[in-house]
């Protein structure tokens, strides 16, 4: 939930789903008339459909999970190293790119980019894949803590050119893993 | 299903819709009606060393907010600080904090905040018509130095004055370096400065101090006035001492006198109050001396200075002195002997005069009088101890007069002032105002905008304490290190650097002696000559020098240092008896109806706090009023007056004017009105301007002749009612309990005897909560509890509670989730009032009202005992808060608004809430799961303690233990079982997680 107290949206919504109520079955033809444009989500995909998934072409960096961990072997925290101390895994930074970039396939455009930003020490605007919901408190350290792998929830990224959402990440399925694995489903423990 | 051109009508199902249609938060509505936009991940280009992401970062540091110098520890996230809490290795506050230190979040990011330096230009010179605008660093700097550099130049460099508070340690050392090199005139001013208190000593013991007060080891307090848990001294630690040493032991508790014309918060936790009218509290001292030295119960006193001390207290006998004060001879006496009672031992009792308290016209042979008092019992180096003397150093109010003639009469070129705010602080007919505006230039380097920066031609914005390097040394041995825990949040500097490159620039003998590498590296350098020596080893040749770096990393992450102090005699100089001590004392006449007491706000202090809207939000301790202040009275002053609770009074004294709400208050001495200090501002931000009354403005501009203080008392006033309402918000309006019994209170023999009723339990229909883990639980000592709000701030501040301010105080909508309750019994004899404390927060019941009622299972009971509210269920029903017989759930009728920057402030660990939901106190879950965490880092089960809610981390009396309950050994568990454990409403059967311990009463 946002507290912004800039934005007026929330309170246009709510005033647009209740006039919706009233207006019953009239105000479908409201929302009907605004079709999606391609590559939104519409509102009765957000049970099953993953949420936020990128257009893998969005990023700014043509980036290729599978040929860092598959081809070359990196393991995922050594880019996301926050993964095991935090809640949040982490982007690497752009100094751990460049660190080995400045000595490795420097000539590459794709690596080019990445090094102009490090020279003009810009961050490199990822486009996010994996969003929760502002309400939702997802910590990567018990997870991982629990034995919880990589790939349970981000699937193969190993095999990902650019990274995308395979799983739904909505509320229903993570309690399944939690029933399957006998671990809390109490509402609190994201909901708080 | 499938994706891309899919309209709504298509593929939403009815049930689906209403789904989406039912979800209160705006995020899921956000979600539903419109599409997610692509989200931005922003990742660091360099990584800071000791940041992860969405953990905690904490800094030790030191709070700034008064001359106590509490030890702190801030929490940051991301770079931004989001909680101040006390720091528990600090020897002067371990581990509480109080309400105004917990607020100095909302000092930095205050929204009226200077944003960068200003200059001033006229507009119409004829019409005196300026603005300030913005004007970069380095021009502002240089227009300083060009000012300072041409009076040189005309040989008029000492006409100019720099006024700072009391600054200490490395910005005294720096500060004094450059007034003695460019041949400033330095005033450190502090508007509570206690002149009269560090003149009575200076006449008694030749040093002109504030001596630190041992409460842990008095076993009886008899406080004149001293507002010792509200902003005397070192209040917090105060409180920590006091609380400790008041703790039933042995069936036995420390008593505590108090004896002042109006009942303060202090005082309201004595088990003895004495309203006395005002300047005759020295007389009661008088009267207890003569009759310690008459029946001879002195310790440790010469015979010779007995001899001398009886003469001097000769004309002050209880019979005397009771007609003048209103306290029976013969409970004067009985006080002077419980004062002085062999069985305690020597030194085992204190007396504390108030610094603002006592400060009337004889304010100087009233602290006389109770400095003798300590004498004859013996007091003097055991509760009383100049070893841990304060070492502020400040000018009177005397001085500070001085400094204004001097404006007016042309002797000041240029005024120089650094975060104090005289126009408004000092007494309103001394007109500092009046002489500032005399001064050609002024320059203003201070954080915030107030009264007296709006008279600066020049504002250089400095750092506020989170920002900024610097160090304290509030009293002998205690040197606390100040770190900047964030970036600043404007175009702000560091004051030392301002003034170190300013002084530079003017020539070669200043730019030698001031530090040209920055304030850090002079903060190091003045750091080495305080590292110890090492023990000499006997086996090296040569003796090695201490190395720093180890000494420097371990003070930053303790927040400082302590050093032994060399205990220096007392010597009782003669010259101390040869006055007319009762004459002295004789308080001063009125032509006028009323006696006006002013007294220092528990939140504003001396005003600096107004402007917080934290503290103007939580209600004030006593009479529960919000969002302004008003004129106190009993009713029967306001009936004689013709006035009621709400109505506008014009108040008159000799010296000024002001216009003021009723407010009723029964505990007045007779005669008297009284008005707290600190509201009443003119310029000082939205949320201070215009609110309550400032009595400032009323108060006589001569200095007590003595010691050169306010004469904050006994100025007499008159009162004539308007026709104009003007209620001020109160959270709380009768104090009477109707006999239900939620403060409870057990006497001593009671408790002693075991007698003390046990908590009936009732039979349930409802099935028992397993609780197979964690059963989480809490125990507040209503016996411990002083009122002081420093929980409710921290609970503020930790759970971003958002302020509603006046109007809809006024209508009841308050959102705070921990509140402190206060009742008033009628006391035994003649005690006074027996107050209660009692902090009210979800008591997180097992058989708990609300869930039942929840038709969307939004509050329901966890596997821990705790009452779990989830906001993204929660569709607004209030049907919870409706069956709530505590009446702790919030609902939020409004969208939570936050004032920029404020929202830097808000913890991102707790979720925010909005308009439609309601909210409560849930034990600090997200605090709970932190405990958890560690310990599943450190492979090991949750110990007692792990947890600390922020109520109970900033309880200065420690008055709040939280812990599981399914430990036997854990102190919560303890506390639960204690014969004074009882639970709010036990008779609804609701099966609280909160015990509440009975207070403990003497009689």
């Amino acid at each position: 939930m946002s507290v912004d107290p800039t934005s007026a949206r929330p309170a246009r919504i709510a005033l647009l789903c209740a006039i919706a109520m009233l207006l019953g079955a009239g105000a479908f033809s409201i929302f009907s008339a605004q079709e999606p444009e391609p590559g939104e989500t519409a509102a009765a995909e957000l049970e099953d459909a993953p949420t936020g998934v990128a257009d893998p072409t969005a990023q700014p960096i043509e980036f290729s999970h599978a040929h860092h961990v598959t081809e070359i072997g990196i393991d995922c925290q050594f880019c996301h190293a926050y993964a095991r101390r935090g809640p949040i895994a982490g982007i690497p930074s752009v100094r751990r790119c460049a660190g080995c970039h400045q000595s490795v396939l420097s000539e590459e455009p794709e690596v080019l980019k990445v090094l102009e930003y490090f020279e003009n020490g810009e961050p490199i605007p990822w486009v996010r894949v994996h969003d929760l919901p502002d309400h939702v408190r997802f910590t990567h350290k018990s997870h991982l803590r629990a034995g919880v792998e990589c790939a349970d929830c981000h699937g193969r990224v190993e095999e990902m050119e650019a990274a995308v959402q395979v799983e739904s990440l909505s509320m229903g399925w993570c309690l399944s893993c939690h029933q399957e694995r006998d671990v809390t489903p109490d509402c609190l423990v994201c909901h708080h | 299903m499938s994706r891309g051109k899919s309209s709504l009508v298509e593929v939403v199902e009815r049930r689906t819709f209403l789904k989406v249609l039912g979800s209160a938060g705006p995020a899921a509505a956000i979600a539903a009606c419109s599409p997610v936009p692509p989200e931005k991940i922003i990742p660091f280009v360099i990584p800071p060393e000791d940041v992860i992401p969405g953990v905690a970062t904490w800094y030790a540091s030191v709070c700034d907010e008064c001359p106590a110098g509490c030890g702190t520890l801030v929490r940051t996230r991301e770079g931004r600080a989001v909680k101040v809490e006390g720091n528990p290795e600090h020897p002067v506050n371990r581990g509480g904090l109080c309400i105004r230190g917990q607020s100095s979040l909302q000092g930095l990011y205050n929204p009226d905040r200077i944003t960068g330096p200003q200059r001033r230009r006229v507009t119409n010179e004829a019409a005196g018509q300026s603005v300030l605008e913005p004007v970069p660093w380095d021009e502002a700097q240089q227009q300083l130095v060009d000012r300072l550099q041409t009076l040189r130049d005309a040989g008029r460099g000492d006409r100019v004055a720099l006024v700072t508070p009391p600054l200490t340690g490395t910005m005294a050392t720096l500060v004094s370096t450059w007034a003695d090199v460019l041949g400033a005139r330095w005033v450190r001013y502090e508007p509570f400065a206690y002149e009269a208190i560090r003149a009575a000593n200076r006449l008694v013991f030749g040093r002109a101090e504030l001596p630190h007060f041992d409460f842990a080891t008095a076993d009886l307090v008899v406080s004149f006035g001293a507002d010792f848990l509200e902003t005397f001294g070192s209040p917090v630690g105060y409180a920590r001492d006091h609380a400790g040493q008041r703790r039933v032991r042995d069936s036995e508790k420390a008593r505590f006198v108090q004896i002042e014309p109006r009942l303060s918060m202090t005082g309201s936790n004595a088990d003895t109050w004495y309203p006395v009218p005002p300047e005759t509290e020295g007389l009661v001292a008088a009267a207890m001396i003569q009759t310690i030295v008459g029946e001879q119960r002195t310790q440790g006193v010469p015979d010779d200075q007995i001899e001398q001390i009886a003469g001097l207290v000769a004309g002050a006998s209880p019979e005397e002195v009771a007609g003048v004060a209103g306290i029976p001879a013969d409970t004067i006496r009985e006080l002077a002997r419980a004062f002085s009672d062999p069985t305690l031992g020597p030194g085992r009792t204190l007396a504390v005069g108030g610094g603002v308290s006592v400060s009337g016209s004889n304010a100087t042979a009233s602290h006389l009088a109770v400095t003798l008092l300590n004498l004859v019992a013996g007091n003097i180096g055991a509760t009383v101890d100049f070893d841990a003397a304060s070492t502020l150093d400040t000018a009177t109010y005397a001085e500070m007069r001085a400094l204004g003639d001097a404006m007016r009469s042309g002797e000041i070129e240029l005024a120089i002032i650094h975060n104090v705010n005289p126009v408004f602080t000092m007494p309103r007919a001394a007109d500092f105002g009046g002489a500032l505006a005399q001064v050609p230039f002024v320059a203003g380097l201070s954080s915030l905008p107030d009264e007296t920066t709006a008279q600066a031609d020049l504002i250089l914005p400095t750092h506020t304490a989170l920002e900024a390097w610097g160090d304290s040394n509030p009293r002998h041995g205690v040197h606390g290190l100040v770190q900047p825990v964030m970036q600043p949040v404007f175009d702000t500097r560091h004051v030392g650097e301002v003034l170190a490159e300013v002084g530079r620039a003017l020539g070669d003998e200043p730019a030698a002696a001031l530090p040209r590498r920055g304030f850090y590296r002079f903060l190091r350098d003045e750091w080495e000559q305080l590292q110890p020596a090492p023990e000499p080893d006997p086996d090296a040749e040569e003796p090695v020098a201490p190395d720093f770096e180890p000494f420097w990393a371990n003070a930053l992450r303790r927040g400082g240092i302590t050093l032994p102090v060399e205990p220096a005699p007392l010597e009782v100089s003669p010259a101390v008896f040869d006055r007319d001590l009762v004459g002295d004392l004789t308080p001063a006449s009125s032509a006028r109806a009323y006696m006006l007491v002013t007294y220092p706000s528990l939140h504003f202090y001396d005003g600096r706090g107004a402007n917080r809207p934290w503290l103007q939000e939580i209600p004030e301790p006593l009479l529960k009023t919000t969002w302004g202040t008003g004129v106190e009275m009993t009713s029967d002053t306001a009936r004689a007056l013709g006035a009621e609770e709400g109505r506008l009074v014009a108040i008159e004294s000799d010296h000024g004017q002001v216009d003021a709400s009723v407010i009723i208050n029964p505990h007045l001495a007779d005669g008297v009105v009284a008005i707290a200090i600190g509201q009443g501002h003119t310029n000082f931000g939205r949320y201070a301007t215009g609110r309550g009354v400032n009595p400032i403005a009323l108060l006589d501009p001569e200095p007590e002749a003595a010691s050169g203080g306010v004469r904050w008392l006994g100025t007499g006033v008159d009162i004539t009612p308007r026709e104009l309402e003007r209620p001020i918000p109160r959270l709380q309006y009768t104090f009477d309990q109707n006999g239900r019994e939620l403060a409870q209170s057990v006497s001593l023999a009671t408790l002693a005897a075991g007698e003390a009723p046990a908590e009936e339990h009732h039979f349930s229909l409802y099935p028992e909560h397993d609780h197979p883990v964690h059963d989480w639980g809490m125990a507040i000592d209503l016996d411990a509890c002083t009122g002081c709000n420093a929980c409710v701030a921290a609970c503020y501040a930790e759970n971003n509670i958002p302020v509603m301010g006046a109007d809809r105080m006024r209508r009841g909508r308050t959102m705070s989730w921990l509140r402190i309750e206060r009742f008033v019994e009628p006391g035994a004899g003649d005690a006074g009032p027996d107050t209660r404390f009692l902090p009210m927060l979800c008591q997180q019941c097992d058989h708990a009202p609300c869930e039942v009622v929840c038709p969307v299972y939004a509050t329901y009971h966890t596997d821990e005992g705790l009452n779990a509210q989830i906001y993204n269920r929660c569709v607004g029903t209030r049907y919870c808060a409706n069956n709530c017989p505590y009446k702790v759930r919030r609902f939020n009728w409004f969208m939570p608004e936050f004032d920029a920057p404020l929202p830097l402030q808000l913890n991102p660990d707790v979720t925010g809430r909005s308009d439609g939901v309601m909210e409560k106190c849930t034990f600090c879950v997200q605090r709970i799961y932190d405990g958890k965490d560690v310990a599943r880092d450190e492979n090991r089960p949750v110990r007692d303690g792990d947890v600390l809610p922020a109520c109970a981390q900033s309880c200065p009396a420690q008055a709040i233990v939280f812990g599981d309950t399914n430990d036997p050994e854990s102190r919560v568990s303890q506390l639960s079982n204690d014969a004074r454990a009882y639970h709010v409403l036990s008779v609804m059967n609701t099966r609280p997680a909160v015990t509440y311990l009975k207070k403990v009463t003497q009689a």
